[in-house]
């Protein structure tokens, strides 16, 4: 039997094979003469849509839906994935034939994905810019990186995505009362000043108890975009990023300013200032509850309002008070860097990007009919508050003090709030134009906090957008991401020496880093190219 | 009455065998199985050439030996255990919760785990209070294999241990009273009744447990791993769910193919092994 088994597989091993490139669904060339492409609004045209809506209970024919169904002349057909069975789910139903007309995707290497297994069209540039020019304008002014996101060798396949507000840094909070106590008068402001206050919180008993049973941090390391990011942040460096050094693209990580952050954490950890349980605390995400049980002095990335707001029960101040009345939540702008610049990372505002399906090359009208959708909803104000939030006066109203504010019965009842797609919703218009319209609807101490603690001009970003557009990214930028956690995080706890960083910047390149540099410069080049084409300035738009 | 059955392991288990030809392929979903290009061995030689793959492999052969050594004897032994208990209601009540946590799932009792063998967590307070530093249990790649293994024995012994008890309920009650009026002990039945009895049971489950080798319990290791122990905790599972982040199925049938032929192997060499050994009187087939 296993005679025959070997023989088998020998036999299929020996058929003639094509090489890998002489079947990239690349290389097809488009059959629209876009040219040549009418719509005529007045025939209804129904759209099947894929995506991820805010809520798990959001329902097809929501109030939104029909709104913009009745705008446009459409039929929209919903397609509600969620965030966690997405990745799963899609492809089952791709292959079962199921390709919706539009896809939003999260990922450049989702977009890949779907133009590798055919399932998405080629869009041309010249055509989004045709057809949604004011949204390409926005695009180009706060989220021109997006355009890497849809491209793939020299050709673009879906519409980038933009959140204009996602441009302000991460912030952190200290526990205000525990700092005083330990003589300490205000939320630390650089390396130096965070060092002595994770000091004294360690070791001079700042909750009072007699114990030395606290500490300042417990460094999140769940995730590469924020492990030790504030700390990294403060020597300039972004660790798992693409950065810009003197005109070519490098990786944060390997830089000798990441050296400099890793020394100095690994001596914090040295000294016993940092939870050893850190990397525990970040598996089971319990750095927060840690914080809140009075084990922490020092969160990082609590960057919104709302968790610094006493008159919401859910906030994570209420929640700190509820287990100690004393307790004082500080916000914690970025950290200075050596030149006394704060500093912070930020995703930036490029988002995501919406994909079309190959089929529609036999309807490309559809694809002109979204655009004109997205160049609508930009457009018109009303019309984007309602594709986001409803009508005013019918689902939400407005002061400065209470901000936006959701009416009887909408306010008690989410789960009409889900079927009506209602709050924040970003499902058919998945941008945010936070400076455009949003921000006339803000609370007033919302917006005063973001002018005060995360001001724009903070924000370090990675150069691309997402290191993932490399093509490269996809056979090795796991790995090395992953490698470069465990190295980090075993020269911070003194299980290798500081000086294995030359070793490991060798091995790195080695690795495929130097593939993946030289494609991310190549890459740059190409977003150069795009950005003249598309008449983007340095200052952003035309 | 056989048809159902025959159809059942034709439609689940012999027809989706067909979808290995993906290995072999550069598979596109839209064009199908029959429709992507033939690549030949190429997906096999990105899966041996990865620089990661010869460590995973290596960590899943030591994980899977490790739980062999040390899995195999247990639900015996507890079986043993509770085929000697004489009150039902507490046999029952011990054999419920042995074999309980075989139901749960691994997203819960990783999170367990982790919070028991913490450094903050309970026995690592029971540690200090003896006197002792704590012990990295997660953190530390000798440790943490331990803890896998010793867990994994935890979840899975008594669910084990049922097999044993069936098979002992089959040994005829005649053999241990003729032993019990020559004289034998408990003891000396259960070495010269018992595990002899047990032994095809023992041989059949050997060899079955050679087929999951090259799998050394992807749920448990993704729920308790962490940075510190990549090193000896990334097996052939995890490796090939960082390659799928790009769809990329030729490679991961490749790897889902290497462990069928390898899991083969090795069960119809134990088979002819046993067989040879014992003159052809054990084995599955």
């Amino acid at each position: 039997m296993l005679a025959v088994l070997a023989a088998v597989m020998v036999l299929i091993a020996l058929l003639p094979a094509r090489p890998r490139s002489a079947t990239d669904p690349a290389l097809r060339v488009s059959p629209v003469d876009w040219e040549a492409v009418r719509d005529d609004p007045r025939r209804t045209l129904v759209i099947s849509w894929m995506g991820i809506p805010a809520y798990p209970e959001a329902r097809a024919g929501s109030w939104i839906q029909q709104r913009l169904e009745e705008h446009f002349n459409v039929r929209l057909r919903p397609i509600f994935l969620d965030w966690n069975a997405y990745a799963q789910r899609r492809p089952l139903l791709f292959c079962a034939g199921e390709v919706p007309d539009v896809i939003w995707d999260g990922d450049p290497i989702g977009v890949r994905n779907n133009l590798r297994h055919g399932f998405i069209m080629e869009i041309p540039h010249e055509v989004i810019l045709r057809h949604a020019p004011t949204y390409v304008r926005l695009l180009n002014r706060c989220g021109k990186e997006g355009w890497l996101y849809s491209q793939y060798r020299g050709r673009n396949y879906g519409v980038p995505t933009f959140f204009e507000g996602a441009i302000r840094p991460r912030i952190s909070c200290w526990r205000m009362d525990w700092l005083r106590r330990v003589g300490i008068t205000r939320v630390p402001e650089t390396l130096a000043e965070m060092h002595e206050a994770l000091r004294r919180l360690r070791y001079d008993d700042p909750d009072g108890n007699g114990r030395q049973d606290t500490y300042g941090w417990s460094p999140n390391i769940s995730h590469w975009s924020v492990m030790f990011a504030e700390v990294f942040a403060a020597h300039d460096i972004l660790p798992f990023d693409l950065m810009l050094r003197d005109g070519r693209v490098v990786w944060g990580g390997i830089q000798p300013e990441a050296r400099q952050a890793l020394a100095l954490l690994r001596q914090w950890y040295a000294e016993g200032l940092l939870d050893p349980d850190f990397v525990l605390d970040s598996r089971q995400n319990s750095g927060q509850a840690k914080f809140l049980a009075g084990r922490l002095g020092y969160l990082y990335q609590v960057n919104e309002f709302d968790s610094y707001d006493l008159h919401n029960p859910a906030s994570l101040y209420s929640r700190l008070r509820a287990f100690d009345p004393q307790a004082e939540l500080a916000p914690a702008p970025p950290l200075r860097n050596a030149a006394g610049v704060r500093r912070g990372r930020t995703w930036g505002s490029a988002g995501h990007v919406l994909q079309f399906g190959r089929h529609l090359e036999g309807e490309p009208e559809k694809v002109v009919r979204v655009l004109s959708m997205l160049e609508a909803i930009t457009c018109d104000e009303t019309l984007y508050l309602e594709a986001q939030w409803g009508r005013r006066g019918r689902h939400w109203e407005y002061t400065p003090e209470r901000g936006r504010y959701l009416l009887p019965p909408l306010d008690a009842d989410k789960r009409l709030r889900a079927e009506e797609l209602l709050d924040g919703n970003i499902f058919f218009y998945p941008c945010t134009l936070d400076f455009t319209y949003l921000g006339r609807y803000q609370m007033r101490a919302a917006v005063e906090f973001r002018d005060t603690y995360r001001r724009p001009e903070w924000s370090m970003q990675n150069v691309l957008g997402k290191s993932d557009v490399v093509p490269a990214a996809e056979r090795y930028l796991e790995d090395l991401r992953r490698w470069q956690t465990t190295f980090y995080v075993e020269v911070v706890t003194g299980r290798r020496e500081l000086e294995e960083f030359t070793a490991f910047v060798a091995a790195w390149r080695s690795r495929g880093g130097d593939l993946l540099l030289a494609e991310a410069n190549a890459m740059y080049a190409e977003l150069q190219a795009i950005w003249r084409r598309l008449g983007v300035t340095p200052e952003g738009a035309p | 009455m056989a048809v159902p059955v025959l159809l059942y392991f034709l439609i689940f288990h012999y027809a989706p065998m067909v979808g290995l030809v993906i290995a072999f392929k550069d598979y596109v979903m839209s064009a199908g199985l029959f429709g992507s290009a033939w690549v030949g061995v190429e997906n096999f030689a990105r899966l041996f050439g990865s620089p990661d793959f010869p460590r995973a492999l290596r960590n899943t052969l030591t994980i899977s030996l490790l739980r062999l050594t040390f899995g195999f004897c247990a639900p015996l032994i507890l079986a043993l255990l509770l085929n000697e208990l004489r009150v039902s209601f507490y046999k029952r009540a011990i054999q419920t919760l042995t074999y309980l946590p075989h139901f749960f799932s691994w997203v819960i009792l990783g999170g367990v785990f982790l919070m028991v063998f913490s450094g903050s967590g309970p026995v690592n307070a029971f540690v200090k209070l003896l006197g002792a530093k704590p012990i990295p249990f997660l953190t530390d790649g000798a440790w943490f294999i331990a803890v896998l293994v010793a867990t994994g024995i935890w979840q899975s012994a008594g669910y084990g241990a049922v097999i044993y008890l069936a098979a002992l309920a089959g040994i005829n009650p005649d053999l241990y009273e003729a032993a019990a009026m020559d004289g034998a002990n408990r003891w000396q039945q259960t070495w010269t009744i018992t595990l002899p009895s047990l032994v095809p049971t023992m041989v059949t489950l050997f060899i079955l447990s050679l087929g999951g080798i090259l799998t050394a319990g992807f749920d448990q290791i993704y729920n308790l791993y962490n940075p510190m122990v990549y090193d000896v905790a990334d097996i052939i599972d995890t490796y090939v769910l960082r390659r799928m982040i790009g769809l990329d199925l030729g490679l991961a049938t490749a790897a889902g193919m290497f462990k069928s032929v390898v899991s083969l192997v090795l069960v119809v060499g134990a088979n002819a092994l046993a067989r040879r050994i014992s003159r052809g009187e054990q084995g599955v087939w």
